[in-house]
């Protein structure tokens, strides 16, 4: 295994290895001479020089220069690497250098030894090496292709700057890959990540293959202290005022701590639309979380953003965190109902959904034919009950909608079975009714527990849904790309979900009304719906933040989106035709949104906070990340992969050096303190020839 | 009574008193008591002889009572009326820079210069330095009221530069009017003829010479056990010697240059004594008052 250095420079160094040499010399030079009145009588005496060495304490000569050498081989760092398996020759390698650019390599200690790993990576390449280097977090990018120019690679590794985004080594890795075999002389090459080994980037490696002519390695520049503080998430309650008193709004902000050694006292602050608006002390264990509340302040008009803010530690990215309340956390339901409904029919599921707050839902029935883009705008859901999907400008502007994250629910009824609606945009076809009234009606056999429509009630024992019955209720056929969220038990659907585009689209054979089943009575019934409709709107039901990489899509009813981003850079999305536009929100902070010129009121404003787990610091060991990376190089791979610094700490030689150094220096003192002569003969002289004249 | 008075003289302790004038007074007052007689003595004024008159004379110093008797002017003349020139010559070349143990050769010559200028002054006689440190010439004519002045120029001069032994002498016979006494104070680095030569100049002027050769244990014996590199002090000149091995030789060549010296002064009648810097200075005080007070042709 060769051995090498993690700080070459200082072998330099070792030119003090002569220093010894020189002083031993010249010390020599100095002491020897004993001054001696007069050569008179020794000059008449016959000498002969047989031999002469200009140094003789060559053991004392040989500790000293130890000494120097050991302690510079020490600094130096070294390490051994294991041998990478059929290394190209140098001048020949292709590297393809990864930089992990992810929000926790921000940390104030890891940023800039990264540029230094990554600098030295290049500079280490020989002339005709070539190297590209890939700057990656959860999307990879490339900032240069391979290139035997080593100032453009330089350059490029100085434009990588930390975002906020989260750690997924899967992304460089395959870019990395992809540079490095599209080539069509590809013979194999090196991939080198420069990161801090974050554990929750290795989602995503496990399906990573790489060939085995490839070999990965990865240097970690991770902080030692890996204690980080952070903002995870905020809850927001309006108080309704009493007697004339203002609306008020009470906040309370969740801090997660993790790797500090002991509690700490920390102070919590609260800005509100820019002003300071409440601070709390709180006590961070060294490893939990808690919450802070602050006290209620009176409610501003509008949108109201909210920044919280935490000591800052090593690691500022996750120290703020933003939230944008809206003006009104009330959001708005269209219930597009067929034209001979009674209201009976709808009491329940109206009733329900505007049962609950946070986000309380205001429920709007419509005439399926009457709903267009302007009525969607600021929907967050319809739920077509028991009607057909409207055709024409309004079924086009519903799946336009949806299709841009719109959620649609369909209540299929007795109309729609009877009249055979096909799929469509929706997730079934109803075909006819089943009638369970002969065996007490049906009830749910199977369900999803892990769906989030569920969640509420997953704790509950019995019977899914408290075994509420169904007597009569449609035949569902599931289209191909549906997913079936629950049974009857006689194995119809009962419901199911469809992606369409960014949006959901949800259909249920469940009847909603007294008439058909008792389901309206059950406790399962307010929170089923709730959850239902709620999970159809998914992101159209804007959220108080969104995490970084997450996408935007800039409403259809917004023409001409321009985006005002939190570094106050103008983005101006590019619709190419579309009718809506998708941004990629990459930092952490708010985002203005306004439509034609960025003056004026804004059309929305989305909060943006760096993802948690990406403040989670916890390390991984290098060859963890490549289990599963290609079956016959996992063990060369791993070997490889283990960055030099980790090799170096886990290896320790500087410590044995520096032990030896010490031992030497006392060798050395003893054998200065008791005289130590050398043994080697300088003068040999002969028997005089004659006598004194 | 011995032990202070070598205590007086001892170089260990001659070597801490920085007042050449306080040492050499010491030294001497020490030197002196311990004799259990009077310097002053043997320089009484005694009878010498009558001598004719001759125009010109001191009518004061006539011989009245001869000249009642015998009708003649004759003459008394007196021994103690010559008070004679001490002129000291100093070796101050860079090899008396040289001492392995309290004092150096150069500072003990000074100390025995010192010594002898005072007992000389103490007896009447004039007293003069001579001495030559590299291109440094430095003369005290011989007078009564020099001795501050000697040892003043004893207390400044350093030890530099080679021998010139022949250099010295050749001025000490340039300040000479009458015959005196020579004291030449070295480390006799020189041939002997050289040295001879040199003095017997002096000597055939009618001057009492003495030669204190003075010697170091070091460079008489040799002691170094260990290899190095010796370094001429005068020339700088450097061998590489292990002087286990040249001991015998060296010790043979030095003693052999020493009967050399004596051999060749005994031939001029110069005295010549060696005095080793590790040994009390009444050695060479006596040997210096026994020439003077009794083999001495000076009066």
């Amino acid at each position: 295994m060769p051995i090498v250095f993690l700080v070459p420079a200082i072998l330099a160094g070792l030119a003090a290895v002569a220093v010894p040499v020189l002083l031993h010399l010249r010390r020599r030079e100095r002491e020897r001479p004993m001054r001696f009145p007069s050569l008179m009588f020794l000059q008449r005496v016959t000498i002969t020089t047989a031999r002469r060495r200009r140094i003789t304490d060559w053991p004392l000569l040989f500790v000293r220069a130890a000494i120097v050498a050991l302690a510079v081989l020490a600094f130096a760092r070294p390490v051994l690497r294991p041998r990478a398996n059929a290394t190209p020759a140098r001048g020949t390698r292709r590297v393809v250098l990864l930089l992990d650019r992810s929000m926790s390599m921000g940390h104030a200690a890891v940023w800039p030894v990264a540029l230094d790993s990554a600098r030295a990576v290049v500079n280490t390449l020989a002339s005709g090496d070539r190297v590209a280097v890939v700057a990656f977090d959860e999307e990879a990018a490339i900032e240069q292709p391979l290139t035997t120019d080593r100032a453009a690679a330089l350059a490029a590794i100085d434009r990588v700057r930390p975002g906020s985004r989260a750690t997924r080594f899967g992304s460089g890795i395959r870019a990395a890959r992809e540079l490095l075999l599209k080539e069509a002389d590809a013979t194999g090459g090196e991939i080198v990540m420069v990161t801090d080994l974050q554990r929750t980037g290795v989602a995503g490696t496990t399906a990573l293959t790489l060939p085995p002519t490839v070999h990965f390695r990865a240097i970690n520049v991770g902080a030692k202290q890996q204690g980080n503080a952070a903002v995870a998430g905020v809850d927001v309650q309006r108080l309704a005022g009493t007697a004339g008193a203002p609306n008020r709004l009470a906040v309370s902000a969740h801090l997660v701590a993790r790797g500090f050694a002991a509690a700490r006292r920390v102070h919590v602050t609260l800005t509100a639309n820019g002003r300071a608006s409440g601070g709390r002390d709180v006590v961070l264990p060294a490893t939990g979380s808690v919450t802070a509340s602050f006290d209620p302040v009176a409610l501003p008009i509008g949108v109201i953003r909210l920044v919280v803010a935490v000591g800052h530690d090593s690691l500022a990215a996750d120290d703020s965190f933003y939230a944008v309340v809206p003006a009104d956390l009330t959001r708005r339901v269209i219930i597009g109902v067929p034209g001979d409904l009674g209201t009976d029919e709808t009491l329940y599921l109206e009733r329900a959904l505007e049962t609950g707050h946070d986000p309380a839902l205001r429920v709007e029935r419509r005439n399926p034919a009457t709903i267009d883009a302007t009525t969607l705008r600021d929907a967050v859901a319809v739920i077509l009950y028991d009607v057909p999907m409207p055709s024409g400008a309004s079924g086009a502007a519903i799946a336009a909608w949806v299709h841009d994250g719109g959620g649609l629910v369909t209540v299929a009824g007795r109309r729609t079975a009877n009249r055979g609606t096909t799929a469509g945009i929706l997730p079934a076809t109803i075909r006819g009714m089943v009638d369970r009234t002969a065996d007490r009606g049906g009830i749910l056999g199977t369900i999803s527990p892990e769906h989030p429509i569920f969640a509420p009630l997953r704790s509950a024992a019995g019977a899914p849904l408290g075994g509420a019955r169904f007597y009569r209720y449609p035949r569902l056929t599931p289209a191909t790309d549906a997913q079936i969220v629950a049974q009857f038990d006689d194995g119809l659907p009962a419901l199911l979900e469809r992606q369409e585009g960014t949006g959901r689209v949800l259909m249920t054979a469940m009847p909603l009304d007294e008439t058909s089943g008792d389901f309206p009575i059950q406790p399962t019934y307010l929170p089923f719906l709730r959850g239902m409709v709620l999970h159809a709107a998914g992101s159209a039901a804007a959220p108080l933040w969104r995490t970084a990489g997450d996408g935007w899509l800039a409403g259809a009813a917004v023409r001409n989106p321009v985006l005002k981003t939190p570094s106050g850079k103008l983005l101006r999305p590019d619709a190419r035709g579309q009718s809506m536009s998708a941004i990629t929100l990459d930092e952490a902070g708010f985002y203005t949104i306004y439509d034609g010129q960025p003056s004026g009121d804004p059309v929305a404003v989305v909060a943006v906070n760096s993802p948690a787990a990406e403040s989670d610091l916890t390390p991984m060991a290098a060859g963890e990340m490549l289990v599963g990376v290609g079956q016959d190089s996992v063990k060369a791979s791993v070997l490889t992969t283990a960055s030099l610094a980790d090799a170096e700490r886990r290896q320790s030689i500087w410590r044995t050096l520096l032990l030896l150094a010490a031992a030497a220096v006392a060798i050395e003192a003893v054998m200065s303190s008791r005289g130590w002569r050398g043994t080697a003969a300088r003068i040999v002289s002969t028997a005089p020839e004659g006598g004194a004249s | 009574m011995a032990d202070a008075l070598q205590s007086f003289i001892d170089p260990k302790v001659l070597g801490r008193i920085g007042d050449l004038s306080l040492l050499a007074r010491n030294v001497v007052n020490g030197f002196v008591h311990g004799l259990h007689r009077s310097l002053r003595a043997g320089a009484s004024v005694d009878f010498a002889e009558h001598r004719p008159y001759q125009p010109g004379d001191d009518l004061r110093r006539v011989d009245w009572r001869v000249y009642g008797r015998t009708d003649r002017f004759y003459l008394k003349t007196y021994e103690s009326d010559t008070n004679a020139d001490v002129i000291f010559a100093l070796d101050a070349s860079a090899s008396m820079d040289f001492g392995s143990g309290a004092v150096t050769k150069f500072d003990y010559a000074r100390f025995l210069t010192a010594s002898l200028a005072w007992l000389a002054q103490r007896q009447g006689d004039r007293v003069g330095l001579v001495t030559v440190a590299g291109e440094l010439l430095d003369i005290v004519p011989p007078s009564t009221r020099h001795l501050q002045l000697v040892l003043h120029t004893l207390g400044r001069v350093k030890a530099r530069g080679a021998g010139q032994i022949p250099v010295m002498m050749t001025r000490v016979a340039q300040l000479r009017s009458r015959a005196g006494i020579v004291v030449l104070v070295s480390d006799c680095y020189e041939d002997p003829a050289v040295l001879r030569h040199s003095l017997a100049a002096m000597r055939a002027r009618g001057n009492d010479v003495i030669v204190f050769h003075v010697i170091d244990a070091a460079e008489r014996d040799l002691p170094w056990t260990a290899p190095g590199n010796f370094e001429d002090s005068e020339t700088g000149a450097r061998m590489p010697l292990r002087p286990d091995d040249l001991r015998q030789q060296y010790k043979q060549i030095f003693d052999a240059h020493r009967a050399a010296l004596s051999r060749e002064f005994s031939r001029e009648g110069i005295d010549y004594a060696t005095v080793e810097t590790d040994r009390p200075l009444d050695a060479a005080l006596r040997t210096f008052l026994d020439l003077r007070l009794m083999g001495s042709r000076v009066r």
